[in-house]
């Protein structure tokens, strides 16, 4: 298997991607990390503030640890209170038992106390509600797991129930050796751990995996694949792409109602914007324009009715003020009309050139009449006389010119009257009307007291005419603006859509493209993962299947949208099939075991454990063979318990793993349940000397040879025991403990570490305090083999109250 | 005597395979009865190849015992496995079933392995 964190092998394969974008990359390795990290790669953050920052708790990094006890009292089918000791450290123990003996059940309260707050326990729940709690002795009702944690030490899970509380009421706490109390399990850290390396499996769930449902099957492989930070980051980047495309979907999702309501109304604008809207790259800048009635219109119905809304005809009293002006000018002229202007300006000149005349030459004769003479009382009188002239001449011609500015004002205010103009389309009534009524009011005449008149006369006709287009425009215009302003608000929001499509469009791109590389890599990345798990099956399996001729070939998920199933290819005798359709149930059990198997034991698993409850259910005495094997395997570096009701398995563990401990677990009457932990390894080495010594047959020089060898399995094995059990109690790491075993080369350092946590500590006290352990230690270390050949049934005792007395000191 | 184990074991395997005919369904008891045979010779080749004679009247658990000590786990455990799987083999149980050609091919194959192992 390989240990490499998923992620990290994605984020180097996005990396190296030369058809991805930097952005997109950025998008991937952001995805992988949170849905933060890819906004931020994306630069959405604004966007996506939907998701508050959740205060979630951050998982502690999980620490190694080994089992040390299982006690459970008034649980299923254990009534007053039973304890299974567990040795701490690497190894296997059979926890053997006759269906029914309780054994199970504490395979049940541990999983329940380790897992009991994940989904997997909801519908097992179900099945057992009625019977959870023990009919005999339910109360007190509680769990207790002894753990011993590296670099904590011995830590407590309990679980408690009150006297009347259902299966769910349960208190669930952990305690760390010296600290409080703490409620619930997060301080360990295991949730995600348990979840993805399952290191409790029991026999329901190893059938189910194969028997039931393929995607069932394909998602329990892809959790023990770890390939849910995968899933994670592509849902990140479903979430966020689909937040992208959002202004896109909607856009698209509302063009057809926009294009529909733009073409059911008779509007320049929206036939305007229909125009565009059809477009594939419509120009919004024009849109927007449009939308706000801000686009130039030079000509058009709007127009039109706009500038006849606003009315361009002269207020009346404008248009009396005129008139009152020009009729006073017209009168001001006709008060001097009996006085010839040209008359007068004729005589005025004659005598102003006789006044020259007299001024230059003197006194003369009258050069006109000839009787008269231009003398100096004349050149006065007349002088007076040009002067009152002047001055009736300086009225008459101001009152002209007033005449002249009054009726060009006059024509000027019916000039400004411009013409009512409208497409026919419009559709106006009224428009007629008025326009005959402007047609006459511009037909002015000629004199100045007739325009008075015509003016005064048209006027009323034309200021009601016009009026009555006023509104008759208005009303046309508003109905046009109500159906409008709808619609316009309606391009507005597309508008809007479509630009927010075009402001990100880059981001989107990239998010599709970091979305669709998912898409295509995980299919070959899970095969690539599964890969070490199927090598670790295949190696299971060889030595499961034994007499079976199938064998395991390629391992690959299949995915195609909803539809996911692992396909298991088997091997029968060289024909290639399908191996669920060809294994036995015995055999798809034991396939099973060697899909999971590997993944529990996987390195990077802190949970130093693996717990198999009853696994070898329709297994054939060779495939028991294999397992045990299998089973030593992995107990050389993992804690295995193994609960089974087959004492076949106990048999073959017992054979292929001599360090194995076997441990019985019975129940007696009223759900008392006892643990006989007598077949443990330095038993079993005390036994075999026991019978070797009792052999009659076997000639005692045999015996002298052998003996003593027993006896230093069994030291050695008793020591071990207690090393382990103080190491990991005390929350040593199981590498310093291993390499502080292997360290002590000889038995007394062994037995010194065992004693004293030095394997340089003299051993000579604790050996010379007992008579049966100094001749015990002689005979097993020193090579005094005198009372061996003796009395060997002396010596194997001396040697189990040796050991006794070694494993007394825990 | 070395020389039989050989040929014991080549019958066992015939009865097994069915290249020699046996009384119908007793195949697989003779050839686990022969594979026994075999078997005890190769345990008596194991403890003579240590320097002890350790044949009947010893008790097989004393020789499988002597086995453990003088050998490696899994020479032991082969030993063990082979012997408990004859010898349930090469009785009748009321309630056991037969054991399968599989099975007894398979302690064949451990019989075979032992008698490598004492060259």
């Amino acid at each position: 298997m390989t240990d490499q964190p998923l992620t990290e092998v994605v984020s180097n394969l996005a990396e190296n991607d030369a058809e991805l974008s930097d952005l997109a990359k950025l998008a991937i390795l952001g995805a992988l990390e949170s849905s933060e990290s890819l906004a931020e790669a994306l630069g959405t953050k604004t966007g996506t503030a939907v998701t508050p920052p959740v205060n979630r708790p951050i998982e502690p990094e999980p620490v190694g640890a080994f089992l040390t006890s299982i006690e459970v009292a008034g649980f299923r089918g254990i009534g007053p209170r039973a304890k299974l000791n567990l040795q701490p450290g690497p190894g296997l123990t059979i926890v053997a038992g006759r269906n029914g003996s309780g054994k199970s059940s504490f395979a049940e309260a541990l999983e329940l106390a380790l897992t009991g707050d994940s989904y997997r326990w909801l519908n097992k729940a179900a099945v057992w509600l009625g019977a959870w709690r023990n009919i005999h002795e339910p109360v007190p009702c509680e769990i207790r797991i002894g753990l011993a944690e590296e670099g904590e030490g011995t830590t407590t899970i309990g679980l408690d129930w009150t006297k009347d509380g259902e299966l769910g009421d349960r208190i669930s706490w952990m305690q760390r050796a010296g600290m409080k109390r703490e409620p619930g399990l997060a301080n360990l850290g295991w949730t995600s751990a348990l979840e993805r390396y399952r290191p409790i499996l029991s026999y329901d769930e190893l059938s189910g995996l194969l028997e039931g449902q393929p995607k069932e099957l394909f998602d329990s492989v892809e959790k023990l694949l770890g390939m849910e930070p995968l899933q994670e980051a592509q849902k990140r980047l479903a979430v966020i792409l689909k937040e992208l495309q959002k202004p896109e979907t909607q856009a698209k999702a509302t063009k057809a109602q926009l294009m529909e309501a733009l073409e059911s109304i008779d509007d320049e604008r929206a036939t305007a914007a229909v125009a565009q809207v059809k477009k594939m790259r419509p120009d919004l800048g024009v849109l927007v324009k449009l939308a706000t009635g801000t686009s130039p219109q030079p000509s058009g119905e709007l127009t039109s009715l706009r500038t006849l809304a606003l009315g361009s005809v002269p207020n009346r009293e404008l248009v009396e003020e005129t008139v009152r002006e020009l009729r006073s000018a017209v009168g001001l002229v006709a008060d001097q009309s009996d006085r010839s202007l040209a008359l007068a300006e004729s005589r005025t000149t004659l005598l102003a050139q006789a006044v020259d005349l007299h001024t230059q030459h003197g006194d003369m004769a009258c050069p006109v009449c000839g009787d008269g003479a231009l003398d100096q009382a004349w050149h006065t009188r007349v002088d007076e006389e040009l002067a009152r002239d002047n001055a009736d001449l300086k009225r008459l011609r101001d009152a002209h010119s007033a005449l002249r500015q009054r009726r060009g004002n006059a024509l000027e205010l019916v000039r400004s009257t411009v013409g009512f103009t409208a497409p026919e389309s419009v559709g106006l009534d009224s428009l007629q009307r008025a326009q005959v009524a402007r047609e006459r009011w511009a037909a002015t005449p000629a004199g100045d007291s007739d325009l008075a008149e015509h003016i005064l006369s048209t006027y009323s006709e034309l200021a009601s005419a016009a009026a009555e287009l006023r509104a008759e425009a208005t009303a046309a215009l508003d109905e046009r603006e109500d159906t409008w302003a709808p619609v316009a608000q309606q391009l507005a929001t597309w508008v809007e859509l479509k630009q927010a499509v075009q402001a990100q469009s880059g981001v989107t791109k990239a998010a599709k493209l970091a979305s669709d590389w998912f898409k295509k890599n995980v299919a070959a990345l899970r095969n690539h993962q599964v890969e070490p798990l199927a090598d670790g099956a295949r190696d299971i399996w060889a030595r499961l299947r034994q007499e079976s001729n199938v064998g395991l070939g390629a391992i690959t998920m299949q995915r195609s949208g909803d539809v996911r199933s692992v396909q298991l290819v088997a091997d029968v005798d060289g024909q290639e099939t399908r191996a669920l359709s060809v294994m036995s149930r015995g055999e798809l059990h034991a396939l099973a075991l060697a899909l999971f198997l590997p993944r529990a034991t996987m390195k990077a698993s802190p949970l130093r454990f693996v717990v198999l409850d009853d696994p070898v259910q329709a297994m054939d005495p060779a495939k028991v063979d294999g397992f045990a094997q299998v089973l030593r395997e992995i107990a050389k570096e993992r804690q295995v318990v193994v609960f089974s009701h087959d004492d076949r398995l106990a048999e073959a563990v017992r054979r292929f793993d001599p360090s194995a401990r076997v441990a019985e677990v019975t129940r007696g009457v009223k759900s008392e349940v006892r643990i006989a932990d007598s077949r443990t390894p330095t038993n079993r080495y005390i036994e075999d000397a026991r019978a070797f010594a009792n052999d009659p047959k076997v000639r005692p020089e045999v015996k002298l040879k052998t003996l003593p060898g027993l006896g230093r399995l069994a030291l050695e094995a008793a020591a071990l025991e207690v090393f382990q059990s103080a190491r990991y109690n005390d929350g040593h790491d199981r590498i310093s403990t291993e390499e502080a075993w292997s360290g002590a080369k000889s038995l007394s350092k062994k037995l010194a570490l065992a004693l004293y946590g030095d394997s340089e500590k003299d051993l000579s006290s604790w050996r010379h305090a007992r008579i049966y352990r100094k001749a015990t230690l002689g005979n097993c270390i020193g090579g005094v083999h005198l009372g061996v050949a003796t009395d060997p049934r002396g010596a194997v005792n001396d040697l189990r109250r040796t050991v006794a007395d070694l494993l007394g000191t825990r | 005597m070395t020389t039989l184990i050989g040929p014991m074991l080549e019958d066992a395997a015939d009865l097994l395979g069915g290249s020699i005919s046996a009384p119908r369904g007793q195949a697989v008891r003779l050839s686990s009865l022969l594979a026994r045979q075999a078997f005890e010779e190769v345990v008596s080749e194991l403890c003579l190849a240590k320097g002890e004679c350790l044949d009947y009247p010893v008790a097989m658990r004393s020789r499988l015992i002597f086995i453990r000590d003088r050998y490696d786990g899994e020479t032991a455990a082969m030993a063990e496995t082979a012997w408990a799987g004859l010898s349930e083999a090469c009785h009748h149980h009321s309630y056991e079933l037969t054991p399968t050609v599989g099975e007894i091919h398979y302690y064949l194959g451990l019989v075979s392995k032992l008698r490598v192992i004492t060259g």
